[in-house]
Formats: C-alpha cells, sequence, structure tokens
C-alpha cells in the first residue's frame, strides 16, 4: 500500500483505467481546493490585520487577545485544508474505489465498485468559483460510514468519475420531467410561507438579546411603537399581516428558486434516476431503480386547494431524515404522471412534450394512457366509524379552549368573559377538518402496489411496492377496540419504515393485508 | 446463565392450558366489566377476526411490571413525602401533590401489570414470528422469517431480578423490532436459538 506509485500523483484520465489492484495510479484532489483553503482563510485574515496594525495605538489587552484568537483560529483552519489536500489520495481501480487520508491517522477507505448505487455531485457556491465539487459514493445503505466522501475534486472530474462508476452514458437519458417556471405559483402555496415571514422579527430580537440592548431603548422602535399605538388596531393588523406575507412570499419565492433551479429528473439507461437541481448550490442525485419501493405524493391544504401536488421517492438506502423528491409542487396531474413514469418502469411518448392534455386525460378518468398512476387507483371508502373518531376529536379541543377561557375568566377578573367565543368560533373549522379527514381515508390495490391515503392539513397518498413489505403491525386504541376499527401498518425497508392504513374495519383491513400479501397474515387470522 | 432447559421450562409455552392463560377469549365475551381488557384479538363484526398468539408470557412478567411501574411512580412520592416530614410549614403543598401522584400512581402499578399479562402472547410458526403487546393501546405485529435480520436477547436489571429475558427480533423496517418481553430465561434462549436456525435456513433478502 505504501508503494512508491501511491506518491506519484496522476493526471485523472489514467485514474479509469482497468489496470489491476496493484498497478492503478493514485490522484490527488484538485489543485483548486488548495486556492479555496487559502481564499477562505486569508480573506478574513487580511482585513483583521490591517486593522490591528492600523489601530494598534489604541487597542487595549482584550480586543488584541480576541483578534489574535481569531488570527490564530483562521490559520489553523488553512493548515488543517492544506494537509487534507496534501494527504488526500484517491484511485478507482477495475474493481474497488479507495481513499486515503489523514496525517496522523491515516485512513484508508475502499469500496467494491459493484456496491456502489450512487454517486451525488454536490458544489456550493464558494467550490463553484473555483471549479470544484464533492462527490458522494453511496453504497445504498443507510450507513453513513459505509460510503465515501471525495471533497474537491474538478467539476469535469467528478462528472468523469460518475460515469466510469455508474457506467452511464449521457445523452441517452430519457427526461421524465423538468421545471417549468409557472410552477413557481404552486410554491407559493406551501404551508410554510407565513412562518418565514416571522422569522426575521424572531432573529432580529434574538440578536438585540444577545448584544444586551433591550428593544424599548432602540430610538427608532419606541418611535415606531408611538405611532403604531396612535393608529386604528385594525389598521395596524393589516399592515402587520401583509409585511408578514409579503417577506413570507418573496423568501418562499427565493428557497424555491434556489433549491429547484434546474430542475430535471432523468431516466437514465441503467435503471437509474437521477435528479439535478439547484441554482447556488447544485445537487446531483442518482436513484436506483431497485431501491425505489413507491411513491408519496403530499399535497399540503393550501397546495390542494391550488390542485397541486408533491411527489417524493419511497426509497430503501437512505439517511434518516434524507428523502428523494420527484417533483417539488406542480400540479396535480403533473404529479400523477411523473408517479406513472417512475413506477411504470418506461416513460410514456407525451412526457418530453406539453403533458397537460394526457394530464387532464389521466384525472377525468376516461381511458387513461398505459402506465395509469397507482395513486389513482380507486380507494376503498373506510367505516363510517372512522368518521365518529375524527368528529369527535374535532369537538374535544374547541371545547377545553373554550372552558378553559370561561373558568380563567371566572377566576381572574382582568380576563374578559366573551373569550369562550373562540372555542364556538373553532367548532366548525375542527368539523370541517374532520369531515375533510374521513373523505380522505381510502386503501385500495393496483396492480403491484398497495396504496393508501390520509390526513387533511397534508394529505398524503402513498403507493408501495407489495413486494417490499416485511411486515404487518395492527395497533388499536379502545375507541377502535369499541368501533370494531383497527389501524393496519404495513412496515417496509423503504422511506419512513412503516404505512398505515387508519380506522379500517377489522374485517376489512385483514382481508385487505391478506390480499396485498398473500400468506403472511393468514395463518393469524380465524 | 443458569441453563436448565427441563421440561417444565420449555413445556410452558406449549402447556399454556390453565383457565388463566386462556383468558383473552374469556375475557373478550365479558365487555360489560369493569377493567375487562377485551384483550382477544381484533374481534371484527363480521367474518374475519385476528386470532391472539398462542403462547402467554410468563406469569412473573406481572411481579416485573410492577417493578417497572414502581421505579417510575415511587421516588416522586417518596420524596415529596421525605419532604413533607422534614418541612412542616409547607407540609400541606407537599403532601397534596404526594396524593395526586400516588393515587392514579396506585391505580397503574396494580392494573396495568394484569391487564398487560391478558395482552402480551407471542407464537412462532415455520414462517413468521407473531406477537401481541401493550394494554390500553394494544398492537399485533407480524414479520416473516425471510425478512428477520437479527434476534438478540435483552436482559434488563429488573427483568433479570425476575428471572426473565426478552427477545427482540428486528427487521429491514425503521418502524422498531418486534419485543417479546417477560419470557422465562431458558424459553427465551432456546427461543433465540431456534429462531437463528430458522432464518438462517429460509431464503430471504430481509430488506
Amino acid at each position: 500500500m505504501n508503494g512508491p506509485a501511491a506518491r506519484t500523483p496522476t493526471t485523472p484520465e489514467s485514474r479509469t483505467g482497468g489496470n489491476g489492484e496493484a498497478g492503478a495510479p493514485w490522484s490527488r484532489l484538485d489543485p483548486g481546493l488548495f486556492r479555496l483553503g487559502l481564499a477562505r482563510s486569508l480573506g478574513p485574515m487580511a482585513p483583521i490585520a490591517v486593522t490591528a496594525l492600523v489601530a494598534r495605538e489604541r487597542l487595549n489587552l482584550q480586543t488584541l487577545i480576541t483578534l489574535g484568537g481569531i488570527l490564530a483560529t483562521l490559520f489553523v483552519i488553512m493548515v488543517i485544508g492544506l494537509v487534507r489536500y496534501v494527504t488526500t489520495r484517491y484511485r478507482v481501480t477495475a474493481e474497488r474505489v479507495e481513499l486515503r487520508s489523514g496525517l496522523v491517522v491515516r485512513r484508508h477507505r475502499s469500496v467494491p465498485r459493484d456496491r456502489v448505487r450512487s454517486v451525488d455531485l454536490t458544489a456550493d457556491p464558494l467550490r463553484r468559483i473555483f471549479g470544484l465539487a464533492t462527490v458522494r459514493i453511496g453504497t445504498g445503505q443507510n450507513d453513513e460510514e459505509k460510503g465515501l466522501v471525495l471533497d474537491g475534486i474538478s467539476r469535469r472530474d467528478a462528472r468523469l468519475l460518475r460515469t466510469a462508476l455508474l457506467g452511464r452514458a449521457a445523452p441517452a437519458d430519457s427526461v421524465i420531467t423538468e421545471l417549468r417556471p409557472a410552477w413557481v405559483g404552486y410554491a407559493l402555496l406551501s404551508s410554510w410561507s407565513l412562518l418565514i415571514g416571522l422569522a426575521p422579527f424572531g432573529v432580529f430580537f434574538r440578536v438585540l438579546d444577545a448584544v444586551g440592548v433591550s428593544p424599548a431603548e432602540v430610538g427608532s422602535l419606541g418611535e415606531l411603537w408611538e405611532s403604531v399605538t396612535e393608529t386604528h388596531p385594525a389598521v395596524v393588523v393589516a399592515v402587520a399581516v401583509a409585511i408578514v406575507l409579503a417577506i413570507g412570499l418573496t423568501g418562499t419565492l427565493l428557497l424555491y428558486v434556489e433549491a429547484w433551479w434546474n430542475f430535471r429528473l432523468t431516466r437514465e439507461p441503467d435503471r437509474t434516476f437521477s435528479i439535478r437541481r439547484g441554482l447556488l448550490t447544485t445537487r446531483s442525485v442518482a436513484l436506483e431503480e431497485r431501491r425505489l419501493h413507491g411513491v408519496e405524493m403530499a399535497e399540503p391544504l393550501p397546495l390542494r386547494w391550488g390542485r397541486g401536488a408533491r411527489v417524493k421517492a419511497v426509497a430503501t438506502g437512505l439517511a434518516e431524515d434524507e428523502s428523494v423528491v420527484l417533483l417539488p409542487p406542480a400540479p396535480r396531474a403533473e404529479a400523477h404522471r411523473v408517479a406513472a413514469a417512475v413506477l411504470a418502469g418506461h416513460v410514456p411518448a407525451e412526457s418530453v412534450a406539453s403533458t397537460t392534455p394526457a394530464g387532464s386525460a389521466v384525472l377525468a378518468g376516461y381511458a387513461p394512457p398505459a402506465p395509469a398512476s397507482p395513486i389513482l387507483a380507486p380507494l376503498a371508502v373506510h367505516p363510517r366509524a372512522a368518521l365518529r373518531r375524527r368528529v369527535s376529536r374535532a369537538i374535544w379541543p374547541p371545547v377545553a379552549v373554550a372552558v378553559l377561557f370561561a373558568g380563567l375568566a371566572a377566576w381572574l377578573s382582568w380576563v374578559p368573559g366573551s373569550l369562550w367565543v373562540a372555542g364556538a368560533l373553532m367548532l366548525p373549522i375542527t368539523l370541517l377538518l374532520a369531515f375533510d379527514a374521513y373523505r380522505n381515508l381510502g386503501h385500495g390495490l393496483h396492480g403491484p402496489y398497495f396504496v393508501t391515503r390520509y390526513g387533511t392539513a397534508r394529505r398524503r397518498t402513498v403507493a408501495l411496492r407489495r413486494t417490499g413489505i416485511i411486515g404487518w403491525t395492527i395497533s388499536r386504541s379502545p375507541f377502535q377496540r369499541r368501533a370494531g376499527l383497527l389501524t393496519l401498518g404495513a412496515t417496509t425497508a423503504a422511506g419512513s419504515g412503516i404505512y398505515k392504513v387508519r380506522d379500517v374495519s377489522v374485517a376489512g383491513g385483514l382481508a385487505f393485508a391478506e390480499e396485498s400479501v398473500p400468506g403472511l397474515l393468514a395463518p393469524f387470522v380465524r | 446463565m443458569t441453563a436448565h432447559p427441563t421440561p417444565g421450562h420449555t413445556a410452558r409455552p406449549g402447556g399454556s392450558a390453565s383457565p388463566g392463560n386462556l383468558g383473552p377469549g374469556a375475557a373478550s365475551g365479558s365487555p360489560g366489566s369493569p377493567g375487562s381488557p377485551g384483550s382477544s384479538g381484533a374481534d371484527g363484526a363480521g367474518g374475519l377476526s385476528l386470532r391472539p398468539p398462542r403462547h402467554p408470557v410468563d406469569r412473573r412478567a406481572v411481579g416485573w411490571w410492577t417493578g417497572q411501574a414502581l421505579v417510575i411512580v415511587a421516588p416522586p412520592v417518596l420524596v415529596l413525602l421525605l419532604l413533607a416530614l422534614l418541612i412542616p410549614p409547607a407540609r400541606f403543598w407537599l403532601l397534596l401533590p404526594a396524593l395526586v401522584i400516588a393515587v392514579p400512581g396506585l391505580v397503574y402499578t396494580l392494573v396495568m401489570p394484569r391487564w398487560r399479562y391478558r395482552v402480551h402472547r407471542w407464537e412462532t410458526t415455520d414462517d413468521a414470528v407473531y406477537a401481541a403487546s401493550g394494554w390500553i393501546w394494544q398492537k399485533w405485529r407480524v414479520a416473516p422469517m425471510s425478512r428477520i435480520q437479527t434476534v438478540d436477547m435483552i436482559r434488563g436489571p429488573i427483568q433479570q431480578m425476575f428471572g426473565l429475558a426478552g427477545v427482540t427480533v428486528t427487521t429491514a423496517s425503521a418502524a422498531g423490532a418486534i419485543k417479546i418481553n417477560g419470557l422465562d430465561r431458558a424459553l427465551a434462549d432456546d427461543l433465540v436459538e431456534r429462531l437463528t436456525a430458522r432464518t438462517q435456513a429460509t431464503p430471504g433478502d430481509a430488506t
């Protein structure tokens, strides 16, 4: 391993040569990384050093120590970066990908090439300036330790590496879907818009708090507050809501553009899906078709009002909080088309061209094209007891609110007596949500897929490959036992690990489980 | 490890012929009686229903669950009582929360273990592991042998005091393992061995 060949830096092209284990030469990371490390540390160091020199007469000891500390830290960061550049070597042989790094603790990691399941390229803005990319070579397992990360090779090399490892030709892939500018409107229906609008205020007061300034002491804020108290409350509320909404919508828009710019979902010739997206940070994910066990369509309430939806992959080998988005907020018809295309194994002919006619044909339900979306499968309605459960859940919170306020008003004289009305006003809303939640419940089979739908604030429809189901979990609360209901959970290695059919009748749920995976539950059913 | 695979031990699951062990079915037959856990399988209005797994857990599990409940309930109550003894002026305000914790705590300590005992059951066939657990909220879980990844035995400190052990069967799902707790230790040993042999003999990719 420590042979003379290991020390020789080589051109990236020679890397992928089909030499034997011993023969393949090692390559260094890109020199751009060296420059990036220098720039990142020297950039902030220069002004600090200049300031210290110019103002050295007036600096007290404490400031000097602080500045010195910052300089020392930046210097250490720079040295660490340089050491990493100097000590890291990688190579791709006929059998494996190897990475060696570290000065004090030498690490040698090697991944067999036939275990490589994904090669993801990312580049943050700083790396893009220096023409660099980060390559994550994954083995399709949850364990981060089993993958391999090459941070700082040139983007051209990164693309070559991916082609070499996944063996794909760039032009042969077929596009399943691409971002269309009109979809921006759906981003604004994302349910988080308002919260983003509140964030700047939270940060502002947090900073004031950290610096130790009371908001009342800030002159302009005081004046603002005075003028606010003089204005009519309705105007104040309207202005405040408008400001928060404006910030929220702008923020959402910017985030959407940054995250989804150039979004493109393609099917590669080697049975892999490739997702590319991002404006400042470009992300590129490869997902093997055999890791894909299904799709999940999510429709948050505002998005549902706008007839939009998102699609996520239900795949194995993802980290706990990782998810592969197959389609950002987009028209529902497009979501169905993408779901169908991804699950069907081939792309429908009309995919690249304008898809609205095909999509609406699917929606209308007549003569669906060959790969019909499993998400559109007709779903069985759940028993009325499920509605009773939701209605009783919807009644409790308003009653609790009303009782709480009434009690407070009776106990504390300064609490206005009419606040309990809030509970009464909540009731119609929660009841509507309860009816909607019941209407959304459904389950069914569509060819090889197990389909379940639930939720109201965020309706989810999951289509899970039946062969991916690795067990059943049946749970019953006291209410469900009285009402003859159960919640059937299909456990799987993919996605969130369990997908539930909520509040189905006992006989119906057990029959559905047996129909989905014949023979598994049958011995335990009478 | 007192490995006494005596007939008495190993025969326990199969020989669950005592009326108490067959309780679940009977229990669901008396829904009117208060505290009746209704621990049978999912009894549907018509047609299909889930039958409870064949074997109950060891009777000593009641003692174990009682011990667990006491570990949760007893310390705050004892601390409050001790403080009440030491600080006479605040006695009322210390005894009141002690009472508020102690009364539901006592009910929990008495009811939960017995209720659990009627629900917790397990069974293995040639093809699958099947286990029921819970008390107020109940769960039945099935995993096929071909999808089992690991079989482990777990013995917590309190469980050890009662000579019990738990068997944990994991699959590739992130939704959690099937746990069969409160088994006789020798029986658990035997079960782990049998399951391990069985899963190795069953072809499958466990994903």
